[in-house]
């Protein structure tokens, strides 16, 4: 009786090996943001309905922030057990690719759907004129404003057009409603960038630091005058991209969000119905008309492992999935980004569509929107001396400036000492 | 019972005549350690490149000038490298057939005891000493993907140059002073209590129970619901503390006492229990009559405490002490938890072994400079017990001299 027990387990296993093998080829990706793996794996059954003959199975791994970059960069280093694919945040892609040896050159694939795509989206990704990442989004800064409480103290949001407009309709709000204006960050730079942007700077040029700038104390001084006014508030979580900022704009009366459009998926995400039919999606102010309005912000870029055993089927899955004009149309309808193909964004049918999610959350349609700041869309740099310069800005200069009150000057002399001497 | 301790004169023949098999096992278990250690991190790539043919100078030998091709010898040499796991094994089999063959050696009193702690010499010498001493080496190094260069102390100077290594020194410092002077005398006293005859016996019970149960849990998770409960939200669970007592809600993990108050605190909730076991484990080893001796002379309770117990409890409390120590240094999990990541307001959670992680993991390009932070831990957290447990006389000093 147990010979054949034994025997049936036996041919079982057999059988059970027999089918694996003959299983569509599997892909291995690690991300850490969970709507990246639905997303992922929604586009994997659209390319098998496409390619009969190349089947695949995409095991998406989702892990923290911190931890994923960390392992991938040991994975690299020691070139064993990383994945085909891995998407890497732009903050920390300077890192990943100082190991560009061991990824794969997308240009090849990039080349045909060139074209199409916003370039500077393709840079930020990129070294010595290589590509070595797939972006999915372009990212733009835009202002979501709530409706209600701007009509209840009498500001028409579309008049908001520089950020003195933006000061005094706080003004009018704190009066009308007692509601916040908006936040100031303090753990990250999403505004601050866009300020800068907006004056034609940035956090550095040509390997110099440049943190103590009139323009960053410009964007400095504007924040801690509405901090003084009392019309913005310390974001509690450092910003709103984090736990305990979800919550803060959940649960309170927060009268503008300056953040990037991939938020989107936030507020129908976490931040729930509960602001449901409230926000509307408006272009960023400035601080004088004719400056850009938008520069690209956070992002991920898919970088692909050359020494996996399928980083060729990797490669061209993930150009599907991310860059496609396929997939930048499922990127919209799943995750609520700003496709990095602007056609896209022209295409009524697909923008404006009723059923989908995010045109039903917010107040009038989101592309609304992004399409007037279409071609006022900057870009940031982001190399190896990124990490360094936001690990100040993001610990300590912020909390100095915005927190302890320390004057702008004096801290900003500080910073940049702080961040050259970082940098050896 | 026959005891020799010489081995007898026809089995050591024996044993000579099969010597030859234990040093072909050394020679053959010192050619595959050595292809393993030389090649390190980068023997799947040798492996690749020697399959395909590659170019094999990043790993051994001089690049080959055009028509030049590898002498026998380093031939060989590629050969073993690429199969060193067969020399390895090969070396285990022939050990294992000299054994075989002197079987009495197995019964020898010379050979007995260097067998049964072998395991513990392995373990030391492959996942301690060989991990320092490349440490130390790496220190000194400048760590690229693209290679390795010697650079003196320049890691060390760096390290004491920049700010924030002090931050994470004074942090580190703090936490350690902090949770030994709560860890230390509390579980002490509450021990003593719980050992008390006045204590009923089922309330004891369940507060070590209660006591001991955050031991087990994970500091991930217990991490996690502290940077709730001190979330600067209103509705986190220390501002509505605060609330009651009529106070406004405060931003506890962007100060930097209330920061260190919040992890300090965590390692109280955790530890207490597993102290006031290790205390409880003392108390119990003081024999009754020297209680009933102290009772006879009319020793109060006090007096019982401060004369008896303390001073028998002395051995227990520095041991206590001394792992108190090393765990407030090298503490990083619960900063990491507590703030969710590496990076705190102000750095007011950055630990020594959070700065080390910061460069060795967090940034790349930085693994030597990370091995220098490790060292100085490593050096401060000895010279900190050293002195500690010369303090309270575990090392004694010139003794040996006065007797």
């Amino acid at each position: 009786m147990k010979k054949i027990v034994a025997l049936a387990l036996a041919l079982c296993m057999i059988a059970i090996l027999a089918v694996a093998s003959a299983e569509p080829t599997k892909l291995t990706a690690w991300t850490f943001i969970a709507q990246h793996q639905e997303y992922y794996e929604g586009m994997a059954e659209k390319w098998n309905a496409e390619h009969p003959d190349e089947q695949i199975e995409i095991e998406v791994t989702t892990l923290g922030y911190d931890d994923m970059h960390n392992k991938m960069k040991v994975a690299l280093q020691s070139d064993q057990g990383a994945p085909d694919a891995c998407d890497v945040e732009l903050g920390q892609f300077p890192n990943i690719l100082a190991f560009n040896d061991k990824l794969v050159e997308l240009d090849s694939y990039i080349e045909p759907l060139k074209d199409d795509i916003v370039t500077a989206r393709l840079e930020i990704y990129s070294k010595d004129g290589h590509y070595y990442g797939m972006p999915l989004h372009v990212g733009a800064m835009v202002a979501y404003y709530r409706v209600d409480l701007l009509e209840k103290a009498g500001v028409d949001y579309t008049t908001i057009k520089t950020w003195d407009d933006w000061y005094e309709a706080g003004l009018k709000v704190k009066e009308a409603t007692g509601a916040w204006m908006g936040t100031v960050e303090t753990s990250t730079q999403w505004v601050t960038t866009l300020m800068l942007g907006q004056q034609g700077t940035d956090w550095q040029k040509d390997g110099t630091v440049l943190v103590n700038t009139p323009e960053v104390a410009k964007a400095i001084d504007t924040q801690k005058k509405w901090l003084e006014a009392g019309i913005a508030e310390v974001c509690p979580g450092g910003q709103p991209d984090t736990e305990e900022g979800k919550a803060y704009i959940a649960n309170n009366d927060i009268a503008s969000v300056i953040m990037p459009f991939w938020y989107m998926s936030r507020f129908t995400g976490e931040i729930g119905e509960v602001r449901a039919d409230q926000y509307v999606i408006a272009p960023c102010p400035v601080f004088e008309e004719g400056q850009i309005r938008s520069v690209g912000a956070g992002g991920t870029g898919t970088v692909i492992y050359k020494n996996g055993t399928n980083a060729d089927l990797a490669a061209r899955f993930f150009t599907y999935a991310k860059i496609s004009d396929e997939g930048n149309r499922y990127v919209w309808k799943v995750l609520g980004f700003d496709p990095v193909n602007k056609a896209v964004w022209e295409d009524e049918a697909l923008m404006k569509d009723e059923e989908n999610a995010f045109n039903k959350y917010f107040v009038g349609y989101p592309v609304d929107g992004l399409l007037p700041i279409k071609d006022e869309i900057g870009a940031m740099i982001s190399n190896e001396i990124s990490p360094t310069i936001n690990n100040y800005l993001g610990t300590t200069l912020w909390n100095e400036v915005y927190v302890d009150g320390v004057d702008t000057a004096e801290a900003l002399e500080a910073a940049q000492d702080s961040i050259e001497s970082d940098l050896f | 019972m026959q005891t020799t301790t010489k081995t007898p004169v026809s089995s050591r023949n024996k044993w000579k005549k099969t010597a030859y098999l234990l040093v072909i096992s050394v020679v053959l278990l010192a050619l595959g350690l050595a292809a393993m250690f030389t090649l390190g991190t980068s023997s799947i790539r040798f492996d690749t490149a020697y399959d395909n043919g590659a170019d094999l100078s990043p790993y051994y030998f001089e690049p080959l000038a055009e028509g030049e091709a590898y002498s026998a010898l380093q031939k060989a040499w590629l050969a073993i490298a690429r199969n060193r796991m067969v020399p390895i094994f090969a070396a285990i089999v022939v050990f294992v057939l000299f054994v075989a063959l002197n079987r009495e050696l197995l019964y020898s009193q010379n050979v007995a005891p260097y067998v049964f702690v072998l395991p513990f010499i392995l373990t030391f010498l492959v996942f301690f000493l060989y991990p320092l001493i490349s440490t130390i080496m790496m220190s000194f190094q400048d760590i690229k993907g693209s290679g390795t260069t010697w650079i003196g102390l320049k890691n060390y100077e760096n390290m004491f140059a920049n700010k924030n290594f002090w931050i994470a020194v004074k942090n580190s410092m703090r936490y350690m002073v902090w949770t030994c002077a709560i860890l230390i005398p509390m579980p002490l006293v509450l021990a003593y209590l719980l050992n008390s005859k006045m204590m009923p016996q089922k309330f004891a019970d369940i507060f070590k129970t209660i006591s001991y149960m955050p031991v087990l849990c994970s500091v991930v998770v217990a991490g996690i619901i502290f940077r709730m409960m001190f979330s600067e939200l209103d509705g986190a669970m220390m501002n509505q503390i605060r609330a009651s007592f009529g106070l406004a809600p405060i931003a506890w993990l962007k100060g930097e006492s209330t920061s260190m108050f919040a992890m300090v605190l965590l390692c109280m909730w955790r530890w207490t229990g597993m102290n006031i076991l290790y205390y409880m484990a003392g108390l119990k080893s003081i024999p009754g009559d020297l209680y009933e001796a102290a009772e006879i002379d009319g020793a109060n309770e006090f007096q019982k405490f401060w004369n008896v117990i303390l001073p028998l409890l002395k051995p227990t409390a520095i041991y206590v002490l001394t792992i108190s120590i090393y765990a407030g240094l090298s503490m990083f999990t619960e900063s990491y938890m507590v703030f969710g990541n590496n990076n705190s307001p102000k750095n007011y959670g950055l630990t020594i072994v959070g700065y080390l992680y910061r460069y060795g993991f967090e940034k790349v390009d930085k693994f030597g400079f990370a091995s220098a932070v490790g060292l100085v831990l490593l050096a401060g957290a000895m010279i900190i017990t050293v002195i500690q447990l010369i303090a309270t006389g575990t090392i004694k000093i010139g003794k040996n001299k006065e007797d």
